[in-house]
């Protein structure tokens, strides 16, 4: 294979020209029909009808939703999830993973505009597990653990395959830059504190979080507010040089996934038989998720780390302290507010203070207030009910928080052991099962896993 | 998948025609196009989100209505006026008339093709925003293949087979775990800041001054009144004063100014009533609905009765659609008592002066989508419950004993209605004459038919009547939506029909008023029409407002009186002439009908009780 590859670079093909041709010209027609599509002047008005004959459309009752949808939604996702297992550990195709994760964009992301998916699922399900009185559809709840499943026996295949977030950033992936590993430590403890905040949030009926700010949902629906379009083409920049930035550094529902593959009953391995320490796939993977090969063991600090292993792990408890108390006040000054009737409260309050009027506030607010008045209109009740929403932030702060400090304790404590692999394999928690590293095997190169055989022989 | 192109010789350098070079290259620009479109694509969006039709900034004009709109519609107000006012000159000629009459159509076309062009720049902007999506789209799908292509035909240069890669971890590792610990720490650190220095737990909201909404205060303290005096006079004692007219003679518009508001924080849309220094408003909110009554003076509180423990009723399972209130129907008073009927069916009766309750029994919920609304009258000594829904066994026009609530007579309900009956003597014969699915007149002594006009071409719009007629004599006119404007004579056999005119200007909510010379009417989104009652003939059509009308046109002194559901009170002319004298902001929504009282109006508004008048 290496030969092979060694030959088509060296080719000049015949077509070379042509294309050339073809992409100057494909430029040049695109920047034309962009600017014709956003910024030609406006035609001249014609001249208006003196009496309009404009038939009223007949109104319609929408249809009832379409439950099928949901099924389908899950057989689509149960189906590609098997299909990435078998191109990854059977087929070892990344040419396959490619176009399976183009298909579930346009599927998941473009034809079902991102709703509902398994990432968004982690709210439903968080609310009702920590909730009050809140049934959870099995549906859903089949949405969120198929790819806990499938990561249980295959490691990540879904983010590899088959999740429309993770798609959209890898397939505009250029040249991932390398982030410091100091720096991913520290990134990588982001997605558990937002994963803990998206329940809290969920949980105590404040809003979907990660709905809310999905930084791709404005492309798949062609529509979106200002601050998520920006956030979404900050995010696409990004991604062209940082590897799947969300997928790695914010999402949580990767946090459960990574937990899964950790213990993951297989998992796929770059080389298809044994590891010739050839070093070609050492910067293959854009995640950093690939263990070196260490051979030898020079020791170095490690080896006085003892006294800081000890210490780390007393620290342990104190960081969850801490991080309880910061979170809980956080959660009750900052998080609380985000509760519709602790903004109706404050809303209320400021009214009658003569902060503002009501003609200051935005439409939906201004319902809000209309609905309070007209159904309840009873300030005692409404300033008991802000007041214990804002001890359940409180009391959520806690618990985020400890878990939070929990995981910082337990990062630090890891960060102290020793970890030596023998041979050069994919960390299971990091690796996203995306099977870039396969055309960097010589082992794997231009076979698939029925063939390992006859590349062993 | 291919794997990695090796380069044979680590000299050769790449010609620019390469397919790694233009990959990259088209991945530039496409990435570059994709960049400056969507920066476009952001600038038009919130243009196109500013100028949203259906967005309201200023009062009374849509988002898109820019300055050089509000210019052009200035000057063509200005050039109507003037044009108007040319007929009055007798030294004007034909001639100039035409001038300027064809000025004025000029400046019409000109405004039409403004107005036309700022819709449709609204449009166009989201029809490029549309296509721009696709574009971007198609920009980023040859970003993606180039990238691909790119990745995969670049060359890598492959590191010496044999060497092992230098221990690097334990340093790596070393230096991570002092950035977690330091910077989750920083981070924690922040949070905490910011919940010590941030706003702490929300603010307890504290119910204004004026009508507590969740204490119930029954009339315990001494009332300032002598009981057993009724309250005199009756200035306006039901919905539209009761007699179909609507007019009030006191109160003029030259020298009226805002006297007292106060905050009355019980939702409804029922009108206040007036008797003798009284004012009575009903409201509620789930669960609790009130009667309370209010000097005329300042607005201070005489009593509050809450009208709970009423016999039979059924109020928890009260739905209501969202449109609808507590109390939409207004209370009607004969000075001895007052009487309130309430969206569950609940009607209570209280002592006008003190508050005392004196009778409460329940109707049973009406079954309506749209809920109930027709108002208490008060005619021939009785008490008059107009309460037709669509359950037949329930529904129906009640005539009750005012002392004791005793059913005197009930006239069967003919299906729903939505309109208040107008009680008027028409040759010796007192008729209440009641509007829904058609004209039904009874002797509101009896509950006796007195005759009918159920069939015919009343209702055309598939719907009851929500308008109530207004009445002159014996003349009466409907403007209700889906109906042309129609006028009767009406006799005590029946009501001929005089005229019908087709016009846009009729209400599903606001009934017309007349002085028995003219008839003005107004649509639900503020297009006034004036029309001669005896004959139909147009005075004027479709001058407009531009604001939201749900209260019945009522006349004082020297005006037309407009309640709007935007918050004004307008003041017009009560000539042939569409003019507007003035107007009072009162800040909040206003669905009921004015009450007038000894040069004094009392408007309500969603949360606020205000008093106009006079201050001598």
């Amino acid at each position: 294979m290496t030969t092979c590859a060694h030959a088509s670079a060296a080719t000049r093909p015949p077509y070379r020209k042509l294309l050339q041709h073809l992409t100057i010209g494909a430029w040049r027609l695109l920047l034309l029909l962009g600017l014709f599509a956003v910024g030609l002047p406006l035609p001249a008005a014609q001249d208006p009808p003196e009496l309009s004959d404009h038939a009223l459309p007949l109104v319609d009752n929408p249809p009832p939703s379409q439950n099928w949808h949901q099924w389908l939604d899950i057989v689509v996702l149960a189906l590609a999830l098997g299909l990435a297992a078998w191109l990854i550990l059977k087929r070892r195709s990344r040419r396959g993973v490619f176009w399976l994760m183009v298909g579930s964009l346009l599927y998941f992301g473009f034809y079902r505009g991102g709703c509902i998916c398994p990432v968004g699922s982690v709210q439903n399900v968080g609310e009702g597990l920590f909730g009050f009185g809140v049934v959870v559809p099995l549906g859903v709840v089949l949405l969120f653990a198929l790819p806990l499943i499938a990561a249980l026996f295959w490691g990540r295949v879904f983010c590899g395959g088959v999740c429309p977030l993770g798609a959209m950033q890898d397939v505009v992936q250029y040249r991932p830059v390398k982030v410091p590993i100091w720096l991913q430590h520290v990134l990588g403890l982001l997605p558990y504190l937002y994963l803990g905040i998206v329940i809290m949030f969920a949980a105590l009926g404040a809003g979907y979080l990660i709905c809310r700010y999905d930084p791709f949902v404005a492309i798949w629906r062609f529509d979106g507010l200002e601050a998520i379009v920006l956030l979404t083409g900050v995010m696409m920049l990004l991604s062209l040089f940082v590897a799947r930035p969300y997928c790695r550094f914010l999402c949580p529902y990767a946090v459960l996934l990574r937990l899964c593959s950790m213990v993951s009953r297989k998992h796929l391995s770059i080389y298809p038989d044994a590891c010739i320490d050839c070093r070609l796939c050492e910067d293959a993977c854009p995640y950093d998720a690939i263990r070196p090969a260490v051979h030898e063991d020079k020791g170095g600090p490690l080896a006085r780390s003892k006294a800081l292993f000890i210490v780390t792990c007393l620290l342990v408890p104190v960081l969850a302290g801490i991080g309880g108390f910061a979170i809980s006040r956080l959660s009750g000054a900052v998080f609380s507010r985000a509760h519709p009737d602790v903004q109706l409260a404050e809303t209320v309050a400021a009214i009658d203070a003569g902060r503002i009027q009501r003609s200051d506030l935005i439409q939906t607010e201004q319902q809000r207030l209309e609905n309070w008045r007209e159904r309840d209109h009873d300030y005692a009740a409404l300033g008991d009910r802000a007041q214990a929403i804002y001890d359940r932030f409180v009391t959520g702060g806690w618990l985020v928080g400890i878990f939070f400090g929990l995981v910082v304790g337990i990062k630090l404590v890891s960060l102290c052991l020793r970890w030596r692999p023998k041979e050069y394999e994919p960390d299971r928690g990091s690796c996203l099962s995306c099977a870039r590293c396969f055309d960097y095997c010589p082992g794997a190169s231009g076979c698939d896993g029925d063939q390992s055989e006859e590349v062993r022989a | 998948m291919s794997a990695p192109v090796l380069p044979e010789d680590p000299t050769t350098r790449q010609s620019w025609l390469s397919t790694n070079r233009m990959a990259t290259l088209t991945a530039i620009v496409s990435a570059v196009f994709a960049v400056v479109l969507g920066g476009m694509m952001l600038v038009n969006l919130m243009h196109w989100r500013a100028l949203d039709p259906l967005v309201v900034k200023v009062p009374g004009e849509p988002a898109n209505f820019t300055a050089e709109l509000a210019r052009d519609k200035r000057e063509l107000l200005e050039l109507q006026t003037r044009y108007e006012k040319l007929f009055d000159d007798p030294k004007v000629t034909d001639v100039a008339i035409a001038a300027v009459e064809e000025e004025l159509l000029a400046e019409r076309q000109a405004y039409r093709e403004a107005e036309l062009a700022a819709t449709r720049d609204y449009f166009q902007r989201q029809e490029r925003l549309q296509v721009g999506a696709w574009f971007l789209v198609g920009a980023l799908v040859v970003l993606v293949v180039a990238l691909e292509v790119a990745r995969r035909s670049r060359p890598v240069e492959p590191r010496p087979l044999g060497e092992q890669p230098a221990d690097r971890l334990p340093r790596e590792r070393r230096i991570a775990h002092a950035a977690v610990a330091v910077l989750a720490l920083l981070l924690l650190g922040g949070a905490a800041a910011a919940g010590i220095f941030g706003p702490g737990a929300p603010p307890r909201p504290v119910a204004p001054a004026g009508v507590a909404p969740a204490e119930i205060v029954e009339a315990d303290s001494p009332p300032a009144v002598v009981p057993d005096e009724p309250l005199t006079p009756l200035h306006w004692p039901m919905f539209r004063k009761g007699d179909g007219t609507a007019i009030a003679s006191g109160f003029t518009a030259a020298d009226a100014k805002q006297l007292w508001v106060i905050d009355f924080p019980l939702p409804g849309y029922s009108s206040p009533i007036i008797a003798g220094d009284h004012v009575f408003l009903t409201g509620g909110i789930y669960g609790e609905r009130f009667i309370v009554a209010l000097s005329l003076d300042d607005g201070s509180e005489f009593w509050r009765h809450a009208a709970t423990d009423v016999p039979d009723s059924i109020s928890e399972d009260l739905s209501l659609f969202a449109d609808e209130s507590h109390s939409a129907e207004t209370p009607a008073t004969d000075g001895e008592r007052v009487y309130a009927l309430f969206a569950n069916g609940d009607i209570i009766a209280c002592d006008a002066r003190t508050g005392e309750r004196v009778w409460a029994r329940s109707l049973g919920l009406p079954e309506d989508m749209w809920g109930h609304s027709s108002s208490l009258v008060m005619a021939e000594s009785l008490l008059i419950v107009p309460y037709e829904h669509e359950n037949l066994d329930t529904s129906g026009i009640f005539g009750l004993d005012p002392a004791t609530g005793e059913q005197v007579w009930k006239h069967e309900g003919t299906g729903l209605a939505y309109t208040t009956p107008v009680v008027a003597t028409i040759g010796d014969r007192t008729q209440m004459i009641c509007s829904g699915w058609g004209l039904v007149s009874l002797d509101p002594a009896t509950g006796e038919e007195l005759w009918s006009n159920t069939e015919g071409d009343l209702v055309q719009g598939g719907d009851a009547l929500g308008a109530s007629p207004a009445i002159a004599g014996d003349l009466m006119a409907l403007a209700a939506a889906g109906n042309p404007v129609l006028a009767f004579r009406v006799s005590a056999d029946g009501a001929e029909k005089l005229w019908e005119v087709e016009s846009y200007d009729t209400s599903d909510y606001a009934s017309p008023v007349t002085d028995g010379e003219l008839l003005w009417c107004v649509s639900n989104d503020g297009y006034f029409g004036c029309f001669e009652l005896e004959t139909g003939t147009k005075v004027y059509e479709g001058q407009e407002l531009d604001e939201s009308f749900y209260a019945a046109l009522t006349l004082c002194a020297d005006a037309v009186v407009a309640a709007t559901r935007d918050g004004s009170v307008f003041l017009l002319d009560r000539g042939r002439e569409f003019k507007q004298l003035s107007s009072f902001d009162v800040g909040g929504e206003v669905s009921g009908v004015p009450a007038f009282a000894a040069g004094r109006m009392v408007v309500r508004t969603y949360d606020q009780l205000y008093c106009f008048g006079s201050d001598e």
